[in-house]
């Protein structure tokens, strides 16, 4: 019985006007049939034709009737509506221009959002078993560290201890310099125990990765990465086997890495087993370690944390002298890759969301006026037999194509915005995540184009059963509006004021940050230097006297460079490092070296501290002068000379930092600088000291960062810069050239990232919500012009009518920015982790952004107030 | 497309304009006019109702129709039985069989 139903379907599709004549005839002569039996009853043929017509009840409404009835009809009502609907849309060029135009905006920001969050946030890492990665660190919580990496010898009590963990790797940083066929360059790599790769249960795309018994020291084995592979080698098949030259060392080549693996960041190249030698194995003190797991398939993340806590409660008691009050943390590894960012990336699709709530408000809103002067025609489709689930239908029909026309624009405005969202990535998924739109954002973005649809579609419906058929008709005609919808656009306005003023509150509050940041004194210059990094290959420069050679070399032919005002070393430039800390011993004071006692420390040259611009507060700074066979000396910062001599000068005590092999080094300090920012802009300052890499043999710590103060465009510099380290040692790559701004701006690049997204958020939901508030008092102004000509009849004063439309504009605007208010003092805290130098719910903040969108609002009276005021009382009243 | 035991109505309009072509071909008048007939007038068929029916009953290929003229030389669209149309009567007329027996017996029943 399915196939006559589907045949007569196709007829009714494609034979459509013959069926539509046929029906036609056919109730017509119904009609006729029926008149002619009264008429042979004897009644008049006008009477009878009258009667048949009664009798038949209506003869467009019989033919709605057959019509609803047929197969196909939904489809055919549909593009019916849907034609309709375009043929309203392009009668109205600029509204449907607006309304397209903000839609695709506003599901444009969500779909591209989506796609940001679905690709780092949603998506499991590219690991097998990815839920069951974790990092592992020591928590040093009681001396302000959550995350410390670990000591080689609780690692491996970790390992020999866990009962929740299957597998426990360790990893450090290392970089090479590669020399192999082609220009020197440094890679970046790592040591890995032996069971990571295989943890992380990605296979080698050729060879394999490294035995057990390879973890050992002096083991020269490498994996390399895909990239790498081509870049370098060109995808040589037959390398694996083969030694390559790797800061001067033969390494075998075992495996290379499939295509898209990445461990832990795009930066790491190679890999090379860790191969600690046992006197490192047994250290407890030093903290260099990063440590990855992966649980047992049937434990969770708790148990994973409760197991680790028992075992560093027994760890402290065991060893107190280096495990007293150290906790463990467990991380899952998607979070420590996504860092803050994967809860900025839902705050930022919350934002893009509101944004969309508004533009369906405003849409909803020129929709009801549109309706409300729309109301005779619908009145007179119902009196044809329209019913209301139809009329219903239509009005969502038309919202549909609207929605879609919007979607379909904002797809591509999306599209569009992925290669500029692409940094917003964090980098530890740079390299896997590319940005771009699939399946699964545009079905989200057709999901929300039909919500979107839906929701301001329903908005003038919500009218619809208000009407009457009789009253709207007695209604055509005459000049009277129907003001149904006034109560619903006024709460639609406030709602816009309210989801507005959350988003400009958010965007203010970050750009104060911006400017408490940029304010801040960070203690060192950032114009006019050009920094390089220098790694002086280990097994070449593995004596320091030839290490210190090299760099004073270094620094010799940099400073020769015309146009070099100053150049100097550091083991880190500001920012650059969160910690690199050496434990810190003062003479004659309690302050012992053990837990918690420590000092950022960087290893510089002469000349380095003047460079950056730092500040001498007492003393003097380094000089060329100290050398091996003078007196020791140190510059310290003025938090650790506050700490430690809080009532008299630093100058002349003297400290041990822990570089004397075993036995204490003790260095006078000759200066105190004031403090630079060395930890980050929104860290607090930390003890510091500055001591010569001339004085010091330790290797460890090498002053492999140059800053050179120029009197030129710093970026110009950068070829003879890297001619001038050429000219010492032709292998010596010169890596990640660029100036002191750049690494400034980008410690601010995540909050002007978001910026930059929540601004723009925040300004379009200001626009439209004025358009909002416009829209509604225009309408307010037209449909009361005859009371308002009345009232100036009688004697009313422009001022008095100016009056009745600003305060019918406050009262929505007072609503709206109460709720907003309310709103954002419970958004706002989302942002907290971005904010600096100013609080979440920041009153001055709160007070400006409430005094702007009420200045903005007024503003959008202006227009209406106006037509308000040239009302002419004969013309309002004659009409009325 | 199974008859419904829900399409109670839908059902015995559909069987009565069923019976009432049974014998002879007809327009849409005449049918509503033949089965007020046989009730006696307890059944009266609306225009909103019947030709709904017969188009739906028509596309399921119960009914076949064609233009012809009516006694006063009116030209109007006649109805007629298919075979799978005198089937469906079958079906409906059992169908209501049991339906009239349940029902007496309900109220047969206490």
């Amino acid at each position: 019985m399915v196939l006559p139903r589907l045949t007569s379907l196709l007829r009714n599709l494609f034979h459509k006007q013959r069926k539509e004549r046929e029906l036609d005839e056919e109730v017509r002569s119904h009609a006729l049939l029926v008149a002619d039996e009264k008429i042979r009853a004897g009644m008049s043929p006008q009477e009878a034709h009258r009667q048949a017509r009664l009798e038949l009840g209506g003869v467009e409404q019989v033919k709605e009737q057959v019509r609803e009835m047929r197969a196909g009809h939904l489809v055919e009502a549909l593009a019916q509506d849907a034609r309709f609907g375009l043929r309203l849309l392009r009668k109205s060029p600029g509204f449907t221009a607006v309304a397209v135009l903000t839609l695709a905006l506003g599901i444009g920001a969500n779909s591209a959002l989506f796609t940001v969050l679905d690709r780092t946030l949603i998506r499991p890492l590219p690991y097998a078993n990815p839920d069951r990665l974790m990092m592992l660190w020591e928590d040093f919580s009681a001396f302000g560290a959550a995350k410390e990496r670990v000591s080689p010898a609780t690692f491996k009590d970790w390992q020999k201890r866990t009962q929740t963990f299957d597998e426990i790797a360790a990893y450090g940083m290392r970089d090479f310099n590669l020399s192999d066929g082609g220009p020197p360059e440094e890679v970046f790599g790592l040591g890995v125990t032996a069971n990571l790769l295989s943890m992380l249960g990605v296979r080698p795309l050729l060879g394999r990765s490294f035995a057990p018994e390879e973890d050992a020291p002096g083991n020269k084995t490498v994996v390399l990465s895909y990239p790498l592979w081509m870049r370098r080698f060109g995808g040589d098949v037959g390398l694996v086997g083969k030694p390559i030259l790797m800061s001067g060392e033969k390494y075998t080549v075992i495996g290379v890495m499939p295509k898209g693996f990445q461990y832990p960041d795009q930066q790491s190249q190679v890999w090379v087993p860790l191969g600690l030698s046992a006197q490192l194995l047994a250290r407890r003190n030093s903290h260099f370690l990063y440590v990855a797991a992966r649980l047992k398939p049937n434990q969770s993340l708790r148990q994973g944390q409760v197991d680790m806590n028992v075992i560093a409660r027994d760890l402290a008691r065991e060893f107190p002298a280096s495990n007293d009050r150290i906790g463990i943390t467990v991380v899952p590894l998607k979070e420590e890759m996504l860092g803050n960012r994967g809860r900025e990336f839902i705050l930022l699709l919350g934002s893009a969301a509101l944004v969309l709530l508004i533009t369906c408000a405003n849409i909803g809103n020129l929709l009801l006026a549109r309706s409300a002067a729309r109301q005779p025609e619908i009145a007179i489709r119902a009196a044809l037999g329209a019913s209301a689930g139809r009329m219903l239908r239509q009005l969502l029909t038309e919202s549909m194509v609207l929605a879609a026309a919007g979607g379909a624009l904002g797809l591509a405005l999306a599209e569009w915005s992925m290669l500029g969202l692409q940094g917003i990535i964090p980098e530890g998924l740079a390299g896997v995540v590319e940005l771009k739109l699939d399946g699964r954002a545009i079905a989200f973005t057709a999901a929300v184009s039909v919500l979107a649809g839906i929701l301001f579609g329903l908005v003038p419906a919500l009218q619809l059963p208000k009407l009457g058929v009789s009253s709207a008709l007695r209604q055509v005609g005459r000049n009277s509006i129907a003001s149904g919808g006034g109560r619903l656009r006024d709460i639609l306005v406030a709602g816009e004021m309210a989801i507005a003023l959350v988003l400009v509150t958010g965007a203010v509050l970050l750009i104060v940050t911006l400017m408490r940041l940029r304010a801040a004194n960070p203690g060192f210059r950032a114009d006019a230097i050009l920094t390089a990094q220098i790694t002086a290959p280990s097994p070449k420069y593995q004596e320091s006297n030839v290490r210190q050679r090299f760099y004073s070399q270094i620094l010799d032919r940099v400073r020769a460079i015309p146009g070099v005002r100053s150049a100097g070393l550091s083991s880190d430039l500001p920012y650059q490092s969160r910690g690199n800390t050496m434990s810190l011993t003062v003479e004659e004071q309690d302050a012992q070296a053990g837990l918690g006692t420590d000092a950022l420390f960087r290893l510089v040259s002469a000349g380095y501290l003047e460079t950056i611009g730092a500040r001498l507060k007492e003393g003097r700074s380094l000089s060329e002068d100290d050398q091996q066979n003078t007196l020791a000396v140190v510059v310290v910062n003025e938090t650790l000379a506050r700490q430690y001599w809080p009532n008299q000068s630093a100058i002349g005590h003297r400290i041990d930092t822990g570089t004397g092999n075993g036995t204490p080094k003790w260095m006078t300090v000759v200066g105190v600088v004031d403090n630079i920012q060395e930890r980050g802009l929104d860290l607090p300052n930390k003890s510091a000291v500055y001591v010569p890499f001339t004085q010091t043999t330790i290797g460890f710590f090498l002053p492999e960062q140059i800053a050179v103060l120029t009197s030129r465009a710093p970026m110009s510099l950068s070829k003879e810069l890297q001619k001038a380290v050429w000219s010492v040692d032709r292998e010596q790559p010169v890596n990640r050239i660029m100036p002191m701004e750049a690494i400034v701006e980008d410690e601010l690049a995540n909050r002007k990232q978001v910026l930059r997204l929540l601004g723009t958020f925040a300004a379009l939901a200001l626009l439209l919500a004025t358009l909002g508030v416009h829209g509604v008092l225009a309408c307010v102004v037209s449909q009361r012009a005859p009371e308002i000509g009345l009232r100036m009849a009688l004697g009313a004063t422009r001022w008095n009518i100016i009056g009745t439309v600003v305060s019918h504009a406050l009262r929505l605007t007072g609503i709206g920015l109460t709720l907003g208010v309310l709103g954002a003092l419970g958004a706002t805290r989302l942002l907290s982790s971005l904010l600096f130098g100013v609080g979440a719910t920041d009153p001055l903040t709160f007070i400006t952004v409430v005094a702007l969108l009420s200045v903005v609002a007024l503003g959008a009276c202006y227009i209406p107030a106006r037509r308000a005021m040239r009302v002419d009382p004969i013309e309002a009243l004659r009409y009325e | 497309m199974a008859p419904d035991q829900t399409n109670l109505l839908q059902g015995t309009l559909d069987m009565m304009i069923l019976k009432a072509l049974a014998l002879v071909e007809m327009h849409g008048l005449g049918i509503s006019r033949r089965i007020e007939q046989i009730t006696k007038g307890t059944f009266q068929i609306k225009p909103g109702s019947l030709f709904p029916a017969l188009h739906r009953m028509e596309e399921e290929g119960w009914l076949t129709s064609c233009w012809g003229e009516s006694e006063n030389n009116r030209r109007a669209k006649y109805y007629k039985l298919t075979s799978a149309g005198r089937r469906q009567l079958e079906v409906e007329t059992k169908r209501w069989g049991r339906i009239a027996l349940a029902i007496t017996r309900t109220l047969e029943a206490s």
